[in-house]
Order: C-alpha cells, then sequence, then structure tokens
C-alpha cells in the first residue's frame, strides 16, 4: 500500500501545482482527479462517483482577492482512496462514498489553514527582494518562484499522505463499527446529497428573467424521459440543441467584441 | 507567455502577485537592458503591487512590453506612466476576468462534465469524456484570451484600453448562464432517478420515478434557498447527511 499511495500523493501533488500556481487549467479539480486517482487504483466506478459528489459542492466559492476557497483537491484525492480500498475490503455500498467523503472535507480545511501560512511567508520572501535591490546582486525573482513551487508541492503531497497511510485503518475500522441504522441514512443520502452541487449551479447562475427556460427545459425533458421513455443522452442533445436556437435568437443584437 | 502560468505562485498578502509578474516580465528586462543598473530599475519598477485576473493579466503584460520598449527606444514615456496604466488596469480587468471565468465558466464546464459523468451511471468506463469536455471548454478559452491578450497588448498599446471597455461580456455571461440552465433542466430527470426510496408503489414505476424527480427538483430549490441564506455547501451537506441518517430512526 505504501508505494501506490506514494505514487498516487506525488502525482497529485504535482497536479495541485495547478491549483493556484499556474492559475487554474482545471486539471486540478475533482472532475479530472477523481477519476484519475480511481484508474491508478484500478477502480474507476468510485472515482467518478466522487468527481461528481465534490465537483459541484465548491464550485462557487472563489479564490478572488484575499478570499481562499476550501481545497477542493486533497478533499478528493483522500475520499476517492479510502472509499475505493473499503470498497475493495467488503461488498460495495453507496454508504461507503458517502463516508469516505464526510470524512475527508476537514482536510481540505487544513489545507486551506496551510495555504494561508504559505502566503504570510511570501510577504516575507517579497520584502526580502525588495532589501535586496541595495546589494549588489540582482534579486533572484525566478527562484523564489520555483520555492513556492516546491512548497506547494510538498502541501498535498503531506496533507494527503499522511491521513491516507497513517488514517485509513483506523477510518476503516470506524466504519466497519458503525450501526446499519447510520450506514443506510448513508446510502439515502448518496442519492441527495449531488443535488447539493445543482443548487449551487442554480445559486450561481439562476436568473429572474430565465427562470422560465430552466422549467420549460426541465418539463420539456421530463417529458421526453419518462413518457416517451427517450436515452437520457438525446434528451440532453435535444436540450443543447434548443438552449443553442434560444440564444440565436435571444440575442440576435448583440456582439462580443 | 508560457511564464504567466506562474503569475499566481508566488502570491503574498502584502503585494499580491508582484513576484509573479516580475517573473513573467523578466525575460524582457534581460532583453533591453544590458547593463546592471538598467536591469535593477527595470525589476524594481515591476515588483510593485500587483494583482488581477490570471488569464486578464495577459493584457496588462502586452501593454507594458510595448511601453518598455519604447521607453527604451527614447520615446518620451517615464517610468511613472507605466506604472500608472498598469494600476488603470488591473482593476478593471479583475473584475472582468473574475467575473467571465470562474463565476460563469468554471461553473458552466464543471456542469458539463459532472452531467455527463451522471447519465453515465450504469457504465462507468463510458464517462470519460466528463472531464475531457470540460477541460477542453475551459483552457481553450483561457489560452486564447491569453494569447489575443499578449498580442494585443503589445500591437495596440495604450489603445487596449477602449477596447477592453467594449467587451460585451455580459452578453456572453448571460449566454452562458442560459445555456446551463437548460442543460441541467434537460439533464435533471434522468439523472436522479432514486432506485432504493419509493413515493409511489413499486408497481407503478413510470409515476413513482416522475413523482422523486419532481420532488428532487423541488428539493434543490429549497437547498438554493438555504444558499441564499448564506449557509455554506459544506453545512448543508453534512446537515443532508444527519437528516437521511436520523430518518433511519424514526422509521
Amino acid at each position: 500500500m505504501l508505494s501506490e499511495t506514494l505514487a498516487i500523493c506525488a502525482l497529485v501533488a504535482v497536479i495541485g501545482i495547478d491549483v493556484r500556481t499556474i492559475g487554474g487549467t482545471l486539471i486540478s479539480r475533482p472532475l479530472v482527479i477523481a477519476p484519475l486517482t480511481g484508474w491508478m487504483l484500478g477502480d474507476l466506478k468510485t472515482g467518478f462517483m466522487v468527481a461528481y459528489f465534490i465537483e459541484l459542492v465548491w464550485v462557487g466559492m472563489l479564490p478572488v482577492g484575499a478570499s481562499l476557497p476550501v481545497e477542493a483537491l486533497p478533499v478528493t484525492v483522500i475520499a476517492t482512496f479510502i472509499a475505493s480500498h473499503m470498497a475493495a475490503d467488503r461488498t460495495f455500498s453507496e454508504a461507503i462514498i458517502m463516508f469516505a467523503i464526510m470524512i475527508s472535507i476537514p482536510f481540505g480545511f487544513v489545507s486551506r489553514w496551510l495555504e494561508s501560512h504559505i502566503r504570510g511567508l511570501n510577504s516575507k520572501l517579497s520584502e526580502m527582494l525588495e532589501d535586496q535591490f541595495s546589494g549588489e546582486r540582482l534579486p533572484d525573482i525566478a527562484l523564489v518562484q520555483y520555492a513556492n513551487i516546491g512548497l506547494s508541492f510538498a502541501k498535498v503531497f503531506l496533507v494527503c499522505f499522511l491521513p491516507i497511510y497513517f488514517g485509513y485503518n483506523v477510518i476503516n475500522r470506524i466504519y466497519g463499527s458503525l450501526p446499519v441504522n447510520i450506514t443506510e441514512g448513508l446510502s439515502t443520502a448518496f442519492y441527495i446529497v449531488p443535488l447539493v452541487g445543482i443548487a449551487v449551479v442554480l445559486d450561481l447562475f439562476l436568473l429572474k428573467k430565465q427562470l422560465l427556460y430552466l422549467f420549460s427545459a426541465f418539463c420539456l425533458a421530463f417529458l421526453l424521459f419518462f413518457v416517451f421513455k427517450l436515452s437520457p443522452f438525446i434528451v440532453l442533445a435535444i436540450g443543447v440543441m434548443g438552449g443553442l436556437i434560444a440564444l440565436k435568437y435571444l440575442y440576435k443584437e448583440d456582439t462580443i467584441v | 507567455m508560457f511564464r504567466l502560468f506562474l503569475l499566481e505562485a508566488s502570491w503574498n498578502y502584502e503585494k499580491l502577485q508582484n513576484i509573479g509578474f516580475a517573473y513573467t516580465i523578466l525575460p524582457i528586462a534581460k532583453r533591453l537592458y544590458e547593463d546592471f543598473d538598467g536591469r535593477k530599475e527595470f525589476m524594481k519598477r515591476h515588483l510593485r503591487f500587483f494583482n488581477t485576473h490570471p488569464a486578464m493579466a495577459s493584457f496588462i503584460t502586452g501593454v507594458v512590453i510595448n511601453l518598455e520598449e519604447r521607453m527604451r527606444l527614447g520615446e518620451a514615456i517615464k517610468p511613472e506612466d507605466i506604472e500608472n496604466i498598469k494600476n488603470s488596469m488591473m482593476g478593471p480587468l479583475a473584475g472582468i476576468g473574475d467575473n467571465f471565468f470562474w463565476e460563469y465558466l468554471r461553473p458552466f464546464t464543471a456542469l458539463v462534465g459532472v452531467a455527463i459523468i451522471m447519465l453515465c451511471r450504469d457504465n462507468y468506463a463510458m464517462a470519460w469524456p466528463g472531464p475531457l469536455v470540460a477541460i477542453f471548454l475551459y483552457n481553450t478559452l483561457g489560452l486564447a484570451v491569453r494569447y489575443i491578450g499578449v498580442v494585443r497588448g503589445y500591437e495596440m498599446g495604450v489603445e487596449i484600453v477602449p477596447y477592453i471597455g467594449k467587451l460585451n461580456l455580459r452578453s456572453l455571461n448571460e449566454k452562458i448562464s442560459l445555456m446551463s440552465l437548460i442543460i441541467l433542466g434537460s439533464a435533471f430527470p434522468a439523472i436522479f432517478v432514486l432506485n432504493n426510496i419509493h413515493l409511489l408503489p413499486p408497481s407503478l414505476p413510470v409515476l413513482d420515478g416522475a413523482a422523486k424527480s419532481l420532488s428532487m427538483f423541488g428539493l434543490a430549490f429549497l437547498m438554493m434557498a438555504g444558499l441564499k441564506l448564506k449557509i455554506t455547501p459544506t453545512v448543508i451537506f453534512y446537515g443532508v447527511i444527519a437528516i437521511t441518517v436520523i430518518s433511519t430512526y424514526i422509521r
């Protein structure tokens, strides 16, 4: 388990540099990380499940200015790892996924706390660079950048590795000792919790004047899916086409530039 | 331009992205100034407070390179002018960039990816297009903006300011949000098919499914109301789990 854990944490930490350092190319989002971790563990199913659970929940928290969002990356990795190992130890149940995610969320806060300290350190580095102007040498700006990339790697690596490697057995045993009622409740939650992500998206996007389109898309899809029994992909394709047509007619006059 | 990706690496609380910006622009210092003092002054100028959206910083980079070159070639531009232009561009660009990339584009691409994964839940091996589509959508736009930013900024110089002012991002944002709502609406009934809960007798599978779908739709609105009341998603997440667990003891 050690080599596997090390490999995954190292890979994820490299990708994790993207979170803040590379300015977000989205490869560090749970949507990508969870299937990747799952794939490395040979358990794609768990990976994709964790992906859609975590991705949307914090998509609304923006790294604007000085505010730091909860870091979804460690949450995703820890949850995927724990869930797929627990699922390998016993028969699969939806409750395993829910339990793994529940346990992992606090580490997102740990990671955020670390990040704020790294930023404090950067303030000192910035001062140091400016002091160097009085000296004979030019300040080494590139070196500070590389040091920060290293720090960011170390942060993600540690936050992912420590809980997985030292915590997995404990977490596994806790889950094993849960009463049936709790696991049953967790299984039910499995089907309802993705709604939190949907609600976050609605909260971000819903304008009053667009409410009508949401309802009409929903009603149309509802009809097609339940009455005409079309495949969900065809329903989605019809929806997208309808959306494009609506865009064309609604914003005929507007140009982007 | 590649260096722009590292803009936020040394983010700090005092001057925000100053180190990142200086790093981005470092090769220009080496090209324009052979002597030590020239490079030193150049670095000093660009190690001041800097904060904007990472992709939109490309416009500023382009303009600054343009001005620095012209100053070096002897045109009447003072270092203070460059500083002022940088400062005047940072704020509006940060507003545009944060708004477009983070509040609209990122949730939109995430939603598309998640919708594809959730629709593939019978066979997860088919779900790969989800993440791939999301990465592709987001990064082609991000890269395009970075490229256009540096090139246009460099070509147009200060003239870029009115050009950015004319960008009609509001309508683009509305288009994105409309599209997201339509995708959400059309994927919703198929996504929330609950297997282990029955509202109506299982002998009526279609009606049962429809009733569950409708009630889930209502529940999503209820949660949205919670978010509007500034309850964080994390709290709602744990709240739902708590309620479902407690409900098993009541039954």
